[in-house]
């Protein structure tokens, strides 16, 4: 480490790592073991005089003005550093949005004047966190569970499953119940059922939830009084515990449950790398977090693969957990911060000079970046 | 003026306060002027080495569901009450080291065990219990379990009783130390 | 005050495009532009602690993570904690076993500090942290459980980086291709780290084969924690568990039970100096001294625009001419002459100030190649939709310079004729007309769109060479909020 550090002040400035998340920021310095803040996504806009949540945009000026504000407050209030002249390790989704990505480039090139961007997906980030040649990283986020299988740094990327089953289903689904226990509609502000969620959720074994499902339920766990201040108090019962996590698991004829899409990823990787994932699955996100959703997802991953459709496809006898070196919530996070400390990752930003003579983004979905040289179609796109 | 108001020796009761009904001053206790306690639904009694500051109200309210004869409101030891707090109560029990902090409002039906803190501006007007060392604050009344008590402002008491003859007119105490009181727990405890 | 505490009636237009009151606009005395928060380049001055107040030297604090190291927040409500002192109680019950030598020592009892919130009553004693013998540091540090292993993931990384680079270089030299295992991390490499190396004089290799050899990858188990057995018959309570906030205040640890919290370190602040993008002048420069509230250099359009309110108006009523009652202020020390016109009069700002001298122009020539891009990319055009104009009543007015002793007069002048209403110093109240287009829909926000051409003193000493052109004629538009435009 010391010997990285002194390397580093020869080089340049230490770089800084930015996950913006659609409800957490993190944000911190290469070569750390954690972010330095992990602050919701949202900033104060003195104009309107309301908070602002940073994926609240209508137009592309918007979502300028708002990365604009939030970088602000993420450099000068929590990290305290110049962005001048620093290198940034972005950390995204593969499934951002061309115009976030697009804008964020810009704001961090022109308002910020950046040295440099390394933008990095999250999959390869949190295998990257591992060292293993193989890993199926499943990332719980905010809005949506992601499953991608990464192979020697590569992303498999016709084996990417996304299902919109992040915090916010689990969200919905307890806000639901408990309206439905309290028998009144609630409508309580996302912070507090969070902070349910949080307090008191969890996800119950597999025997449990199928018995929840039959026509004897279980008996159900404790519930408990919650109360909110002075809005009064809220019953949060045994049912309610339990099952909010469940739409994360509910399946039906479209198989669109979180270990459904774990299969479905690997059926579509290639054949000898799926039993090399199956045994290196990794869970990140902050939804990963609930107690007992990986004995949940191991279960039933363990159950569903003797089943058809995957019974007869897909050949994999086991699945092995990793524990990654730190908080599944800011697992990608540190994927960027070790990649921004070795220099291959350094060596493969975008610098500020280039963009500014061509200002365009490597993205996997273009056909300009993923075309292989030797391609026939190569020399059409390279006029 | 109610004449049922008895303040035990040692306690320091401004002139300046409202005291009315069937209401117990233990020694030791401080009550600052502008002090407003109303014991109209039953009595009031308020142990020893108590401090209630300005403007704060303790009120024993009349409630349909009173025992006859009424249960008086029984405040403990060692409690502060913070200026402009507000404790409105039917019956019960209130524990000893509690703090009542600045504009708080203690509704009727909340019951409060010992060593709690009402922090500034909370108001608890839903039927609950808290139990020992539990500390609530902030808008969102924020509630955890403190370990210990909090710690008794017996400094601040003596200061307190040095002072306040010097500035404000004083009510006497009324009911002498040998002489048996109306209840045994508001006599004060012999100590030193 | 006003300013602070009511929506902003009056906006001037920033350079940028922005909408902002004046209290929140710069104003570059090199470019002679307004600026704003938006279009101006932030910069970290000077780090210190806002609880004690004590500067930092910013190599310090990127060593001390920017954390202040005597102050500490509470881990339950943020709050700062304040240390309190306890005298230990065993030390004198002590005494008397004790012998005659210690005595003399003990009869001070020993002072012991613990830190607690005011706010919820958080103590350190809460979470077992033993009380300290001195008032400040000395509290327990943790490190990040898997702080060792994240460095060893980064010294394996950078060695394979570095065998990498060394692969390619020799694969350049003998023409031999091989494709790496980990091409895809390296594709493209550049030299920077091996030479930092050869100028550091660090081993290069070696070190790197073996960080290789002796890393382990992550084991993955099949096992997986189950849920605790008394999870569906355990009371839970609440208080035990800490929220979400509590939580990722400290990212390294993020504790799930309230035993766990620990201080938190304060995070420090930081003063902010700000620059002119197009000219890289400092905007404002704060003193260094945390407890000032002072800049060394402060150039706010407050103090150099002529700043307009609104005192009262008419009804706003579609097609209609209605008063408008305006107080002009000159906050500079000269004499300023003050034209209202239509924004559409206002000359484009590059013609307008053709340069003067070859030198000029050459300076300028300079900045432009320096950043103006950058500039270019922020600026934007202004949304201004107004409903109504201020008719320009075609006379100059002359704002005296402030005088700070005239304050104490209490006469206005009233030298009134159809604009002036009355003169009062530096300040003018004035009464204008409102023109408001037909087609206003009742109800919906009445705005008026006004420009101002005003003289300016440029108090900057000149550049040797420049010549005396100290007197400027400037540009702004402002957009006057009226409320709503009336239905009737």
């Amino acid at each position: 480490m010391a010997l990285y550090e002194g390397i580093a002040l020869i080089q340049e400035k230490q770089a800084v790592v930015l996950d913006l998340g659609t409800d957490y920021t993190k944000f911190g310095f290469t070569g750390e073991a954690a972010p330095r803040c992990i602050v919701r996504s949202e900033f104060w806009s003195a104009a309107e005089r309301r908070v602002r949540r940073l994926h609240d945009y209508a137009t592309p000026d918007e979502l300028y003005d708002n990365l604009v504000h939030m970088l602000h407050l993420l450099y000068f209030r929590h990290v305290l550093v110049n962005p001048k002249e620093r290198k940034v390790v972005v950390v995204e989704s593969l499934l951002t949005p061309t115009l976030f990505r697009e804008t964020l480039a810009k704001v961090l090139f022109t308002h910020y004047e950046v040295s440099g961007v390394i933008w990095a997906d999250s999959p390869r980030l949190c295998a990257l966190t591992l060292g293993t040649p193989a890993a199926l990283v499943i990332n719980i986020g905010a809005k949506e569970a992601e499953v991608a299988a990464v192979v020697h740094s590569c992303v498999v990327l016709q084996a990417l499953v996304a299902q919109p089953l992040g915090a916010h289903a689990v969200h919905a689904e307890l806000a639901r119940l408990l309206d439905e226990d309290n028998g009144a509609t609630l409508d309580l502000p996302d912070d507090v059922i969070e902070d349910i969620k949080v307090k008191t959720c969890f996800v119950s074994p597999l025997e449990r939830a199928l018995q929840w499902g039959s026509e004897s339920p279980p008996r159900a766990a404790r519930s408990v009084r919650y109360s909110c201040g002075a809005r009064g108090s809220v019953t949060v019962t045994g049912r309610a515990r339990e099952l909010a996590a469940e739409p994360l698991f509910a399946r039906d004829h479209e198989l669109a449950s979180l270990p459904d899409a774990v299969l479905q990823s690997l059926a579509r990787c290639p054949r000898d790398a799926r039993r090399a994932l199956a045994a290196n699955v990794v869970l990140a996100g902050g939804g990963a977090a609930l107690p007992g959703l990986r004995a949940r997802l191991a279960a039933e991953l363990r159950r569903l693969r003797a089943q058809p459709p995957y019974a007869e496809r897909l050949h994999v006898d086991e699945f092995r957990f990793h524990e990654p070196p730190g908080h599944g919530n800011a697992l990608a996070w540190l994927g960027g911060a070790v990649l921004g400390a070795s220099d291959a990752g350094a060596a493969r930003a975008l610098a500020r000079e280039q963009y500014a003579r061509e200002p365009r983004l490597r993205d996997w979905v273009c056909l300009l970046d993923n075309t292989p040289p030797h391609h026939p179609h190569r020399a059409y796109l390279d006029i | 003026m109610s004449h049922n108001v008895k303040i035990l020796p040692g306690a320091t009761v401004c002139e300046d306060c409202t005291l009315e009904g069937d209401i117990t001053i233990g020694g030791g206790t401080v009550i600052h002027p502008r002090v407003t306690i109303i014991a109209e639904g039953g009595p009031i009694i308020i142990a020893e080495y108590c401090i209630i500051e300005e403007y704060s109200t303790i009120i024993h309210k009349k409630s349909d569901k009173q025992e006859n004869p009424p249960k008086p409101l029984f405040i403990g030891a060692h409690n502060v009450f913070e200026v402009g707090c507000k404790l409105e109560s039917p019956c019960g029990h209130i524990g000893e080291s509690n703090v009542f902090e600045c504009r708080s409002f203690v509704g009727e039906e909340v019951k409060i065990g010992s060593g709690c803190v009402i922090g500034a501006a909370c108001r608890l007007t839903a039927p609950q219990t808290l139990a020992d060392n539990t500390v609530i604050w902030g808008s969102d009344h924020h509630i955890r379990e403190a370990l210990e008590k909090q710690p008794s402002q017996l400094l601040q008491l003596d200061f307190l009783s040095k002072v306040m003859p010097n500035y404000h007119r004083l009510r006497k105490p009324n009911v002498h130390k040998r002489q048996p009181s109306t209840r045994q727990s508001t006599e004060p405890s012999p100590k030193p | 005050m006003a300013y602070l505490t009511q929506p902003d009636y009056v906006k001037y237009i920033c350079s940028c495009g922005q909408l902002k009151p004046i209290t929140s606009l710069y104003f570059c005395r090199h470019c002679l532009k307004i600026r704003c928060g938006f279009c101006i380049c932030h910069e970290v001055d000077s780090h210190y602690c806002a609880n004690c107040l004590e500067n930092m030297p910013s190599s310090e604090a990127r060593l001390k993570k920017n954390r202040c190291s005597s102050c500490f927040d509470c881990p339950s409500c943020f709050h700062t904690l304040s240390t309190r002192a306890t005298t230990q109680q065993r030390q004198v019950l002590q005494d008397p076993a004790a012998g005659g030598d210690t005595k003399v020592e003990s009869k001070q009892p020993k002072k012991m500090y613990y830190l607690s919130c005011f706010n919820c009553r958080w103590t350190s004693r809460d979470v077992g942290i033993p009380d300290q013998p001195v008032a400040s540091g000395g509290w327990p540090e943790r490190t990040n459980p898997h702080a060792a292993r994240v460095n060893q993931l980064i010294d394996y990384y950078k060695a394979i980086a570095q065998q990498e680079k060394q692969e390619k270089i020799e694969r350049e030299r003998k023409k031999f291709n091989i494709r790496g295992k980990y091409i895809t991390l390296t594709d493209k490499t550049g030299l920077t780290g091996a030479m930092a190396r050869n100028i550091a004089g660090l081993p290069s290799s070696e070190s790197s084969s073996s960080a290789i050899a002796n890393f382990v990858p992550s084991v993955a188990t099949a096992e997986v924690d189950e849920l605790p057995e008394d999870i569906f018959t355990k009371e839970v309570n609440l208080n035990q568990i800490t929220s979400m906030p509590q939580r990722l205040a400290s990212p390294d640890w993020q504790p799930v039970s309230v035993s766990r919290l620990h201080p938190l370190a304060k995070l420090l602040s930081v003063k902010r100096s700000q620059r002119c993008r197009a000219c890289d002048h400092n905007l404002t420069k704060p003193e260094y001294n945390p407890g000032s509230i002072k800049f060394k250099i402060e150039l706010l359009a407050y103090y150099h625009v002529p700043e307009v309110k609104i005192i009262s108006h008419e009804p706003v009523k579609p097609g209609e001419k209605t008063a408008l009652f305006l107080k002009l202020t000159n906050p500079t020390g000269h004499e300023m002459q003050l034209r209202l016109l239509q924004p559409e009069d206002i000359p484009p700002p590059e013609e307008k100030e053709e340069p003067k001298s070859i030198d000029k122009s050459l300076e300028r020539s300079l900045v432009l190649e320096k950043d103006t891009t950058a500039f270019k990319a922020i600026e934007r055009q202004p949304n201004i939709s107004a409903t109504s104009r201020v008719t320009s009543p075609g006379v100059t007015l002359t704002l005296a310079q402030r005088d700070d002793a005239a304050e104490y007069d209490d006469d206005a002048q009233h030298d009134t004729n159809d604009i002036i209403l009355w003169r009062k110093s530096n300040k003018l109240g004035v009464r204008l007309e409102l023109d408001t287009s037909a087609e206003a829909v009742g109800g919906s926000p009445a705005r008026a769109l006004v420009a101002l051409q005003y003289s300016y003193r440029n108090t900057v000493p000149p550049a040797p060479s420049a010549a005396a052109c100290r007197d400027h004629t400037l540009y702004t538009t402002l957009l006057l909020d009226l409320g709503t435009v009336s239905s009737n």
